[in-house]
């Protein structure tokens, strides 16, 4: 059945499957129908305070029942949900409120330029009440800002459709039996989270919820208490698991559907860790954004992984590639664009801020600073970011093919390749290797000379315990060129 | 006691491990400093910190690590 919103979807499902479980956290667990009975008494309780349609509700996100409850209880009453990060301060929620113009905020920071609800005390505060009238697919539902570590917090626009699209990729993506059920041990603000989470309640399926995995223990009570079938995680919060439970995730091989990772790529040497672990398992590697969310999906444990690789567009994504003068054209591995999503589940752009949306947003489509192609086997290919590309002389080189390469040289575990200034060719490619071992650079330099044109040799190799991060788990290149 | 808190200094500075009684609860940890400061407590006391005693009363002060790891050393 093709929703309108997600409320839509567990209206149906408190009707068809009422006494199924559809969310449980470390606390309490719901049936669609509790869960839904209690998303009315909560809208009924906030229309009662005077939230009307299109008010903005800002809420510090929990891992909880109650947390996601308040998010689609706004959204029934017609406002808009405003989710921020758990440990939000003071002055984080202000902004927000402010640039919002919200009519409430929901969470334990004392305000003063709006009211303010105690999370905690919301459930006592609400009795189950009759359903109201369920938002229209085109209108606003939700508006999650980025935490702004790279520049100006971004507020993205989304509407119960484009949840819905998103909810649908997800869905279909990672092909979700109708009892599925998923551990999310991610903070729901986050996009990844929160829409794997609307993937299992259009899918009618049972949702856990987790804060982080780093309480190993917690996430393996889960797995056991509830036969999780499948979970959904940044590729940090798989290393903390492997990290302090050792191959113990291996024991729940005939349990698993599939694990599905997201925010970041998962590095080389966890891909290869759970291969060996869940021989079994579908493992998918999910490729998307905020502004287009679950638009490509690469099972890479099959066949279709290859290096680059992120495999095929989801069930409402269409992905076309720019040129360097932002116009269309089909990009081929000879010569690569920048990846264009469209469909619905795309954005409907960044909040109060015009000029910022025409700047990545043109006929529906989100144009990225991604660099790929489709390949002859019809799967998409990224090679880089386009702020990532190294400028030599006036050749373009995608860091990706010297780091595929370097990865495949024995004993190197992962690496980055960035541009370092040289005075006669502008810049030039530097090489960063992590491995446990040390590496004869030499013998990586005459592997790589087998391989690469002479302008794409790296001109230094260095030798480093760790790649750096950031916190979602990507390189951090900026740091490595500074280094 | 001072040598644990130089420790957690090194994993996560401008904290008064002193003071500080809700380092997990409050947020002033996170899970990525939790992992780092089990990997500085086996190499400095030749301790393994199995996953039962990964919980956020073993992490939520710097006396409260102490005891943990004393307990461990006893082991």
């Amino acid at each position: 059945m093709k929703f309108k919103s997600i409320l839509e979807a567990l209206k149906f499902f408190s009707m068809k499957t009422p006494g199924k479980l559809c969310l449980a956290d470390m606390d309490e667990k719901v049936t669609y129908s509790q869960y839904y009975g209690r998303i009315c008494g909560t809208a009924d309780f906030l229309l009662k305070k005077g939230i009307k349609a299109g008010d903005k509700v800002v809420m510090s996100a929990q891992q909880t029942v109650g947390y996601l409850t308040a998010c689609h209880a706004v959204q029934m009453a017609g406002g808009i949900f405003v989710p921020l990060e758990k440990n939000a301060g003071t002055d984080r929620v202000n902004e927000i409120i402010e640039r919002t113009g919200a009519a409430l905020y929901i969470g334990p920071e004392a305000v003063d330029i709006c009211p303010r609800l105690d999370a905690a005390a919301l459930p006592k505060l609400c009795r189950d009440g009759e359903p109201c009238a369920l938002p229209e697919a085109d209108g606003d539902s939700m508006i999650l800002f980025t935490t702004g570590t790279t520049g100006a917090s971004k507020g993205i626009l989304l509407t119960h459709s484009s949840e819905v699209a998103v909810a649908e990729n997800v869905k279909y993506g990672v092909e979700m039996k109708e009892n599925n059920v998923e551990i999310i041990p991610m903070p729901m603000n986050h996009s990844f989270a929160i829409r794997r989470y609307f993937a299992d309640m259009i899918n009618g399926s049972t949702a856990l919820l987790l804060d982080g995995t780093v309480f190993v223990e917690n996430f393996f009570h889960m797995m056991d208490e509830y036969k999780a079938t499948s979970f959904a995680m940044a590729p940090a919060a798989l290393a903390i698991i492997l990290k302090l439970s050792g191959d113990r995730l291996g024991r729940y091989g005939k349990q698993l559907d599939y694990i599905q990772f997201g925010s970041a790529p998962i590095p080389e040497t966890e891909k290869k860790k759970l291969l060996e672990l869940l021989p079994e398992c579908r493992l998918y590697n999910i490729y998307g954004t905020t502004e287009a969310g679950c638009a490509c999906v690469l099972n890479f444990n099959s066949k279709e992984n290859r290096p680059g690789c992120i495999g095929r567009p989801t069930v409402n994504s269409k992905f076309t590639f720019s040129d360097e003068n932002g116009r269309i054209f089909e990009a081929k591995e000879n010569r690569p664009g920048c990846l264009v999503c469209s469909g619905g589940m795309t954005m409907k752009g960044y909040f109060n801020d015009p000029c910022l949306t025409k700047s990545v947003m043109k006929d529906g489509g989100v144009y990225s600073n991604d660099i790929g192609y489709v390949g002859g086997d019809g799967l998409i290919y990224l090679i880089g970011r386009a702020d990532d590309v190294i400028n030599t002389g006036g050749n373009k080189i995608a860091p990706g093919e010297i780091e595929e390469l370097a990865n495949s040289f024995p004993g190197v575990a992962e690496s980055a390749c960035v541009p370092v200034g040289d005075p006669l060719l502008g810049s030039v490619p530097k090489l960063f290797i992590a491995a446990d071992k040390e590496v004869d650079t030499t013998l990586l330099y005459s592997y790589l000379s087998e391989k690469l044109e002479k302008y794409k040799l790296p001109k230094s190799i260095v030798q480093i315990d760790k790649l750096p991060r950031t916190y979602n788990g990507k390189i951090w290149r900026s740091k490595l060129k500074e280094a | 006691m001072e040598e644990l808190i130089d420790i957690l200094l090194t994993v996560k500075p401008n904290i008064d491990y002193t003071k500080e009684k809700a380092l997990v609860d409050d947020g002033i940890i996170d899970s990525l400093d939790i992992v780092s400061i089990i990997s500085e407590l086996s190499d400095a006391y030749g301790i393994t910190v199995p996953s039962t005693e990964i919980k956020p009363e073993n992490f939520n002060s710097a006396s409260a690590i102490y005891g943990m790891v004393q307990r461990l050393k006893e082991d």
